[in-house]
């Protein structure tokens, strides 16, 4: 219990002090996971809406296929994008393994199926029902999307918050493609399981205080703008 | 708006729900449409609406077919009304707003059709959380404020009290003779029908008929008879 406590209180000490590599890890953190989110965002809203409210062949296949992929474990996302990016893979040439761009595509991977099964229950569901309230009113085709998406934003900010969640919490694919390279690709999850297994655990608690707090800043906000929270 | 239903026939997984073979809606009137549950009135506005295209046949509006401009002139409002998750105000502006109304325009005319409505106490309140007769009536503002010239009615009136039913086909005739718009009414309620409309159709065995005075009094009597049953538990 000791070992815990005091851990806390070097945690405060390391948080207090600025030190410049605890930041700085935190800042590629945020960036890496929020640029992921913000790129799956704009696929997963945009195919999840499409999904949601129209037909086409093979929908059942692919509907399945993405609720099958929200499951993905990151480990194994590591090692697709690994495959993909690596020197003898499709674009070896762009150099792209063990940099922070890597662990963007890996958590983007992660992230859009989460994004657009969320996007796609919710549209399936209400939807239709919106679309036909902007057709019976003279929407238009883009009116009827805009209003759709007006109305589902609490989703969407759920979905956003659900993958931002999901990207800054994993360590597997980032620990793989990016190889957590000090002052270069090391995250604020590879950090906590290096030290960790190093025996230092007074930076896995200031690092793991760091991340719930940024996880409840992050739902906030989201569901502030979103207008859940009245 | 005069519709024409030639030859229109609407399946459902292999089995005709109708086969309408040729039928007008005269324009500028009030039109009734009854028929039992599942006899496919809903379907059938729906179609008319435009959305469910889905049928064999055609739907004529002022003898033209179905075409994109038609969306700024028809509206239909159903048994339970969507409500935009807005407030009431922002609900019944939405139409003028995609037409590109300016914002003076728009307050004004609100203003105007939420104190037609007498729902003026409600104009800020969220649409989400009106009761049933309020949604009906800002759906009711909502579908008529961009002055449409086909307004279709699918049991727009049930799930609401007496009174409210009562101030709204009051509403609706006055709009009515005023704007001459066709309204079609789908409705259960054979005395609403009769005291709204100008002309009924009964919708059985999957072909449209227009009913009579006379078959609509039966009906009445039927009902009447059949409350009676119920009342002495026969």
């Amino acid at each position: 219990m000791a070992t815990i406590f005091e851990g806390f209180i070097e945690a405060f000490y390391l948080l207090a002090s600025f030190d410049k590599e605890i930041y700085s890890i935190i800042g590629l953190s945020i960036f890496v996971s929020m640029t992921a989110t913000i790129l799956s965002s704009v696929i997963g809203i945009l195919v999840g809406t499409l999904m949601g409210l129209n037909e086409f062949p093979l929908k059942k296949t692919i509907v399945k296929i993405v609720y099958s992929l929200m499951a993905l474990p990151p480990v194994v996302v590591g090692l697709f994008v690994t495959l993909v990016i690596s020197r003898r893979g499709p674009l070896g040439n762009y150099q792209l393994m063990f940099t922070p761009l890597a662990m963007i595509i890996a958590q983007t991977v992660l992230i859009t199926p989460i994004i657009t099964g969320i996007i796609y229950n919710q549209t399936k569901e209400y939807g239709e029902d919106i679309r036909e309230i902007s057709l019976t009113l003279g929407g238009n085709k883009i009116d009827q999307t805009i209003l759709v998406m007006r109305e589902l934003k609490r989703t969407i900010a759920i979905a956003t918050t659900t993958g931002f969640g999901r990207g800054i919490s994993e360590v597997g694919a980032v620990m793989i493609v990016g190889g957590n390279i000090k002052g270069h690709t090391r995250v604020m999850t590879t950090f906590i399981a290096m030290n960790n297994s190093m025996g230092n655990y007074s930076e896995s608690i200031a690092m793991g205080i760091v991340l719930i707090v940024i996880a409840v800043c992050t739902n906030t906000a989201l569901h502030r703008i979103s207008g859940d929270v009245r | 708006m005069r519709i024409q239903l030639n030859q229109v026939c609407k399946n459902y997984e292999k089995k005709d729900i109708f086969h309408i073979c040729d039928y007008e809606f005269k324009p500028n009137m009030i039109h009734g449409v009854i028929g039992d549950n599942g006899s496919g009135k809903t379907t059938l506005l729906r179609m008319i609406a435009g959305l469910d295209k889905c049928y064999d046949g055609e739907i004529l509006y002022n003898h033209k077919l179905y075409h994109e401009e038609l969306i700024k002139e028809v509206t239909y409002i159903s048994q339970k009304p969507y409500m935009i998750k807005r407030s009431v105000f922002e609900n019944i502006a939405y139409p003028l707003k995609i037409r590109g109304y300016s914002k003076d325009m728009i307050h004004n005319k609100v203003d105007l059709y939420l104190k037609k409505f007498g729902i003026e106490y409600i104009k800020n309140r969220e649409a989400e959380v009106l009761s049933a007769g309020e949604r009906q009536k800002v759906a009711l503002a909502r579908g008529l404020i961009f002055e449409p010239k086909l307004l279709l009615l699918d049991e727009a009136t049930a799930n609401v009290d007496p009174d409210t039913v009562e101030f709204l086909e009051n509403l609706l005739i006055e709009y009515q003779r005023m704007s001459k718009v066709s309204i079609i009414l789908v409705s259960h309620n054979i005395n609403q029908v009769i005291r709204v409309c100008d002309n009924v159709s009964l919708l059985k065995d999957g072909t449209l008929v227009r009913c009579n005075q006379d078959y609509l009094l039966k009906c009445m009597k039927e009902m009447v008879i059949a409350i009676d049953y119920k009342r002495f538990g026969v």
